[in-house]
């Protein structure tokens, strides 16, 4: 199996809380200035104004999101910014987990209160998606904790790799692609990405992006 | 150590525990593939939400499987975030069912057909006895479990229709309350971290608060529902 | 044919379905390889009714909190329950053996109260969750609350319009 120390740099530091040891890398300070320059951007921001030209008529109107609507989106914004947070700096597996799912929630909250039936039905599948999500992503878990009996990154780095360890890293995988909506899965989001509001519904993009890049970090720790 | 204590905790996991691991974790797959097919096959909406709890049953079979305080322990946060992720997906679907209807033209009422109340004596009587036993039994609980079954109560008593005495003011005043509770739940976590000598008023603030804060978040929504239904 | 395949996976309505065959499938995969439980666990637990026959024979009155007894008293250094956490620190075990009065109470009359008291302050199942992994918990209510969140304000962004609707229609 894979170091930490191999694959992203040296420990810059952690939090002992009790079993659960967030650390911080190198690499992962990158990940965390990013998302906290590009979440503190998105909550001083405002909603954009969007204007809506029609044919045969001669007027063109602008759409705006309510301002009750836009301080919801913007707790939700920052709620996804915080959890992601966490999710490129936990170190435990079934933390991870949670993380990952308080950032699949956020996410449909973003999307919770627009009047469009398309966007609501494609936030509709997006919830079942992630509801599924629950199977692979714990149950992955619960298979690592019951072949290497620990939960903690740091000793599972030093774990030998096994075949019943390859079936929970291509659940989590699945989990956390789902969750996160990634790559082959995000038809929901394009359709979500329709509604109005512009620079809350860019958060997604980063949190697909950021819990595809841990993912990818766990799975090289777990084999 | 007393000569007992391999009784208390042993050291390794005890072998009837090893010897079912397999057969659950086999079980599980089953359920799951049996659900996820059902959810494959399924076209009504709805149908799909209720049909998803049985794959998340088969995540319970999972964690539970591994026999340990720490997956008895881990069921829990499972449990919430699923249930969780049930209360949010199932009202965005009401919201846009509302929608399409509105759309459509029609009325954008949730109930836009008549009902007789059934009048039975059974149902004035024996909700609220059940309410009342559900907030006693959560009272003394305490904790998350003790918060969820107070909840639960108080649901079932604001849905048994009308009753006297709690005003919408009165529960506004609850919501202050629940957000005062949660800040004592953190706090006594904060006292944890702390200064753990002082575990037992860390206990009392984290449980109290958490079962305030629970309990009423349960009752609020019960009162948004209320509200919405028989206007 | 690739292109109709590629444009009906767009449908927002496929996407769960495509996604619950993909885990049905490696699940389904799964079933052939042979799983086995690693005795060396964290926090490992008794076998089912070893504790309970203790307590039939009145050993000792903590017996009583059966299956759930794990030793020690309250805030006491010298006496630490037994709680095999990942990363030991000074502070574990010292709430596994607290008990309210009421629960108190529960312990000395009879034995099968443990389960019911092991939902109070105090026990092996609030030692981890709430002091060795405390973030769970703390993250497992924010997800919770974050729920309750959307879900009323779904409602009351709901219920609010439709009062303005009902008001313009009865000034009109």
């Amino acid at each position: 199996m894979n170091d930490i120390m191999d694959l992203n740099g040296f420990v810059i530091g952690h939090i002992p809380f009790a079993d659960i040891v967030p650390y911080l890398t190198p690499f992962s300070l990158a990940l965390v200035s990013t998302i906290v320059v590009f979440t503190v951007f998105l909550a001083l921001s405002n909603p954009e104004l969007r204007s809506v030209a029609r044919f045969r008529e001669d007027t063109v109107r602008t759409v705006t999101v309510e301002k009750k609507e836009a301080r919801f989106r913007r707790f939700m914004t920052i709620l996804c910014g915080i959890s992601l947070i966490g999710v490129v700096t936990t170190g435990d597996l079934f933390n991870f987990a949670l993380f990952v799912s308080l950032t699949g929630i956020t996410n449909m909250g973003i999307f919770a209160g627009i009047k469009d039936s398309h966007v609501l039905d494609a936030a509709f599948q997006y919830g079942l998606v992630m509801m599924i999500c629950t199977l692979p992503l714990f149950g992955g878990v619960a298979i690592t904790l019951a072949k290497t009996g620990t939960l903690s990154l740091g000793v599972l780095a030093g774990m030998p790799s096994n075949p019943i360890l390859n079936i929970s890293r291509t659940l989590i995988l699945v989990g956390a692609v789902g969750e996160g909506a990634l790559a082959p899965f995000f038809a929901t989001k394009v359709e979500m990405i329709r509604a109005k509001g512009a620079p809350y519904i860019n958060m997604m993009h980063l949190s697909s992006l950021m819990v595809f890049t841990r993912v990818i970090e766990i799975l090289f720790i777990l084999g | 150590m007393n000569p007992l204590a391999d009784t208390v905790v042993p050291t390794l996991v005890p072998q009837i525990f090893v010897n079912f691991y397999p057969i659950a974790i086999v079980i599980a797959i089953i359920t799951a593939v049996v659900g996820l097919s059902g959810l494959i096959l399924e076209r009504n909406d709805f149908q799909k939400i209720l049909i998803i709890q049985i794959p998340i049953f088969a995540m319970y079979l999972i964690v539970s499987a591994v026999g340990t305080d720490l997956a008895e322990a881990l069921i829990l946060p499972g449990m919430v975030v699923s249930l969780a992720e049930l209360l949010a997906v199932s009202e965005i679907l009401i919201f846009r069912e509302l929608t399409k209807r509105e759309k459509k033209g029609e009325s954008p009422r949730v109930m836009n057909f008549k009902y007789d109340q059934i009048k039975m004596e059974v149902l004035k009587t024996a909700l609220p006895i059940t309410s009342v036993v559900c907030v006693i039994y959560g009272v003394i609980l305490t904790g998350f479990t003790g918060g969820a079954v107070a909840g639960a109560g108080i649901l079932i008593y604001l849905f048994v229709g009308k009753v006297g005495g709690f005003s919408h003011e009165f529960w506004e005043e609850m919501a202050g309350i629940s957000g005062v509770a949660y800040v004592f739940w953190l706090l006594g976590f904060l006292i944890y971290f702390i200064a753990p000598q002082y575990w037992l008023i860390a206990l009392f603030m984290s449980g109290g608060g958490i079962i305030i804060k629970v309990a009423l978040k349960f009752g609020l929504l019960g009162i948004l529902g209320r509200e919405e239904y028989n206007r | 044919m690739i292109g109709r395949i590629l444009n009906s996976l767009a449908e927002p309505e496929q996407v769960p379905k495509v996604f619950a065959f993909a885990i049905m499938i490696v699940l389904l995969f799964s079933l052939t390889s042979s799983f086995h439980l690693n005795s060396k666990q964290l926090y490992p637990k008794p076998a089912p009714q070893v504790q309970l026959e203790l307590a039939k024979q009145n050993i000792d009155i903590s017996y009583n909190l059966a299956p759930y007894n794990r030793g020690g008293t309250p805030l006491d250094p010298e006496n630490l329950g037994t709680v095999r956490s990942q990363y030991q620190t000074p502070y574990e075990g010292w709430i596994t053996g607290y008990l309210t009065p009421f629960s108190q109470m529960l312990r000395d009359i009879s034995y099968h109260f443990g389960t019911t008291i092991l939902s109070h302050p105090g026990g092996i199942l609030d030692e981890i969750l709430y002091y060795t992994r405390g973030l769970d918990t703390i993250l497992e209510t924010t997800i919770l609350f974050t729920a309750f969140t959307i879900a009323s304000w779904v409602i009351i962004n709901r219920t609010e319009k439709e009062r303005k609707e009902e008001k313009e229609e009865e000034n009109n």
